[in-house]
C-alpha cells in the first residue's frame, strides 16, 4: 500500500489523498470518499483514512478528498456550493482518469457527504456504487405511522412528563458550545438532494450494474424510522437485490466508538467484494 | 500554496504540510503542534488558517500530523508519547533544513503542549514557544477524557455488552492504547525541562492549573469548549490572532 497527495484542479487548489494497493485490479471501481460537513479528509475518528488503507489491502484504490472550504481546499466565495462539489468531482476526476485511465467510481460519504453523493449519482454514469453513512430519506407510510405513534402513543413519554414535573433534580446542563449535540444530526446544516434525486441516485446506479450501501445510526430518527425507508424512495425489491441499507441504533452519527468504527470497516469491506 | 510531504528520514512516514513564506523577508520556521483525538478534529482547519496567516508574514509554516494520527502511517495501537516526542524532534529538525532558518517557534494546541514539555530538551535552540489552552497535567486530561467517555457510553441504551466491554481502549473513536494512557497520566508540566532558553508564553482561554511559572499568560476570552467529546469546529480569530502575535513577538 501506499499513499501520496493530490492536488488537483486550477492551481493544485483541490486536495486529496490516494491510497494505492501494491497491485491494482483495474476491473475494481475507486473509492471516493467526499469530506462529511466542516471536517476534514480524513473523517470523523479518521474514518476514511483507515477504510482507504483496509481496502488497499483487498485491490482498490481510494482517494480522500477536502471539498471546497474544507481541510487543506481553500473555500472559493465566487461559486456556489453545489457547483463548487460539481468542479471538485470533475477535477479529481480528471486528475485520476490522467493517472489510472477510464475508471468506475464508488462515491462515498457521510451526511452531507452522503447528499453530494447522490446528487453526483444521479448525473454521472461513471458512478456505479454509492457508501451513504446518514443519508436523507424521504418519509413513507411506515414512517409517517411510526412518528404518529412514537409522538402520541407511547406511554413512556406521558411517564416521563409526569415525573418532570414533580422532579427536583435540574436538567443536565447542554454543552456550551451546543451546535452539535451528539443526539441530533444537523440536518438544518445540510443541502438535502431531492426525492427525485434520491430515486434517479438509486435506479441509475443499479441500471449501471451497481449498488449502494446505505447506513443509518441513532441520530437520524427526526427522518428515519424503519428498514427499508430509502429502499421505498424507489423499488423495494429491485433495492433488495442489488443493494443494502442497514439501521444501527446502538452507533452515534460520528462513529465516537471504536468497535462501531470497526464494524463499518468490515461492513465495507465486504460490501465492496462484491465489484 | 501548500507543499505537503511524506516525511520518511528513517521513521514511520509523517504527513507534514508545508506552507512556505510567501514573502522575501523570512523570519524563519514555526512548527504547530496539534491536540490529538477529537480535538485534533475540531482544530485542523483554525490551524490551517494560522498557517496561512503566518506564511504570509513571512515565517515557514510546518503543521504534521503525529504517527497513528491524520494521514501519517500507521494506527494509534501502539502508539505512545516517547513516538510523538521523535516525531516532533524529525519535523523540527526537517524544518530548519527546508526554511534554512536555525530559529524555529513552536505553537501548541491543549495536549501537545505534553510532547512540547516531553521534548524541549531534544529540539535545540528554540526560538518562542507558545502554547494554546495547554494541557498542564496529564492524568487530569486523561480522567476527563475517559469519564466522559464513559458518560458518552452510559447514555447510550442500544449497545451490547460485548461491544460496551471494549470502552477501555477507545477514545471517542481513537484507539487509547494502555501505554499512551499511562504516558499521559504521567507528563506534568512540573516536569518540563524549563531550562530551555526558549521564551515560553501560554495563550489561555480558561484558567490553567499547574502553569508552570515560566510561562508568560495571556488571556483572551473564547468559549472553546473544551469538553471532552465535543465536536463543532473552532474558528476562534481572537485566540488566532494572540497566537500568532506571540509567535511573532
Amino acid at each position: 500500500m501506499s499513499e501520496s497527495f493530490l492536488q488537483m484542479g486550477e492551481g493544485g487548489r483541490l486536495f486529496g489523498v490516494l491510497t494505492e494497493p501494491q497491485t491494482r485490479d483495474a476491473s475494481k471501481p475507486i473509492f471516493v470518499w467526499l469530506s462529511a460537513g466542516l471536517v476534514y479528509r480524513g473523517g470523523p475518528s479518521r474514518m476514511n483514512v483507515l477504510i482507504s488503507r483496509a481496502m488497499a489491502a483487498e485491490g482498490f484504490v481510494s482517494v480522500r478528498v477536502d471539498l471546497t472550504g474544507k481541510g487543506d481546499t481553500p473555500a472559493d466565495p465566487d461559486i456556489d456550493y453545489l457547483d463548487s462539489v460539481e468542479r471538485d468531482i470533475a477535477d479529481l476526476r480528471t486528475t485520476l482518469e490522467a493517472r489510472f485511465g477510464p475508471s468506475t467510481y464508488v462515491l462515498c460519504g457521510l451526511c452531507s457527504g452522503a447528499d453530494n453523493a447522490v446528487r453526483l449519482a444521479a448525473q454521472h454514469d461513471w458512478i456505479v456504487g454509492m457508501v451513504l453513512l446518514d443519508p436523507f430519506a424521504y418519509p413513507d407510510r411506515r414512517y409517517r405511522w411510526h412518528r404518529f405513534v412514537a409522538r402520541y402513543l407511547h406511554i413512556r413519554q406521558y411517564v416521563g412528563k409526569f415525573r418532570k414535573i414533580f422532579s427536583t433534580t435540574p436538567a443536565p446542563a447542554k454543552s456550551k458550545a451546543g451546535k452539535t449535540a451528539d443526539h441530533e444530526t444537523p440536518l438544518d446544516l445540510r443541502v438535502l438532494p431531492s426525492e427525485q434525486q434520491t430515486r434517479d441516485a438509486v435506479t441509475q446506479v443499479h441500471a449501471r450494474g451497481g449498488a449502494t450501501l446505505a447506513i443509518f445510526t441513532q441520530n437520524v430518527t427526526r427522518y428515519y424510522q424503519h428498514v427499508g425507508q430509502l429502499a421505498e424512495t424507489t423499488s423495494p425489491e429491485a433495492f433488495a437485490k442489488r443493494s443494502e441499507e442497514l439501521w444501527w441504533r446502538d452507533v452515534m452519527h460520528t462513529y465516537k466508538y471504536r468497535p462501531h468504527l470497526e464494524r463499518l470497516q468490515e461492513t465495507v469491506m465486504r460490501w465492496a467484494r462484491r465489484f | 500554496m501548500i507543499e505537503p510531504f511524506l516525511l520518511s528520514d528513517g521513521g514511520p512516514d509523517l504527513c507534514v504540510t508545508y506552507h512556505p513564506a510567501s514573502t522575501s523577508i523570512s523570519g524563519g520556521a514555526v512548527v504547530l503542534c496539534a491536540p490529538f483525538f477529537l480535538e485534533f478534529q475540531r482544530v485542523q482547519l483554525c490551524l490551517r488558517e494560522l498557517a496561512i496567516s503566518l506564511a504570509a508574514s513571512g515565517q515557514h509554516c510546518f503543521r504534521f500530523d503525529y504517527r497513528g494520527c491524520g494521514d501519517s502511517s500507521g494506527d494509534e495501537s501502539s502508539a505512545t508519547l516517547r513516538d510523538w516526542v521523535d516525531d516532533l524532534a524529525r519535523v523540527v529538525n526537517e524544518a530548519r533544513d527546508l526554511s534554512g532558518s536555525e530559529q524555529v517557534h513552536l505553537i501548541g494546541v491543549r495536549a501537545a503542549s505534553l510532547v512540547i514539555g516531553s521534548a524541549l530538551d531534544q529540539l535545540g535552540a528554540l526560538g518562542n514557544v507558545v502554547l494554546w489552552d495547554p494541557v498542564c497535567d496529564g492524568q487530569a486530561h486523561l480522567d476527563a477524557l475517559v469519564g466522559g467517555r464513559d458518560a458518552m457510553l452510559a447514555r447510550n441504551r442500544w449497545l451490547t455488552s460485548t461491544d460496551r466491554s471494549r470502552a477501555a481502549e477507545d477514545a471517542f473513536g481513537y484507539l487509547l492504547p494502555g501505554k499512551l494512557a499511562d504516558d499521559l497520566a504521567s507528563a506534568k508540566a512540573a516536569d518540563w525541562s524549563v531550562a530551555t532558553s526558549a521564551s515560553l508564553t501560554a495563550v489561555l482561554t480558561e484558567p490553567a492549573d499547574s502553569l508552570p511559572v515560566a510561562f508568560a499568560q495571556q488571556t483572551v476570552k473564547f468559549d472553546c469548549d473544551w469538553l471532552p467529546g465535543e465536536e463543532s469546529l473552532l474558528m476562534p480569530q481572537p485566540v488566532l490572532e494572540a497566537l500568532r502575535e506571540c509567535v511573532l513577538a
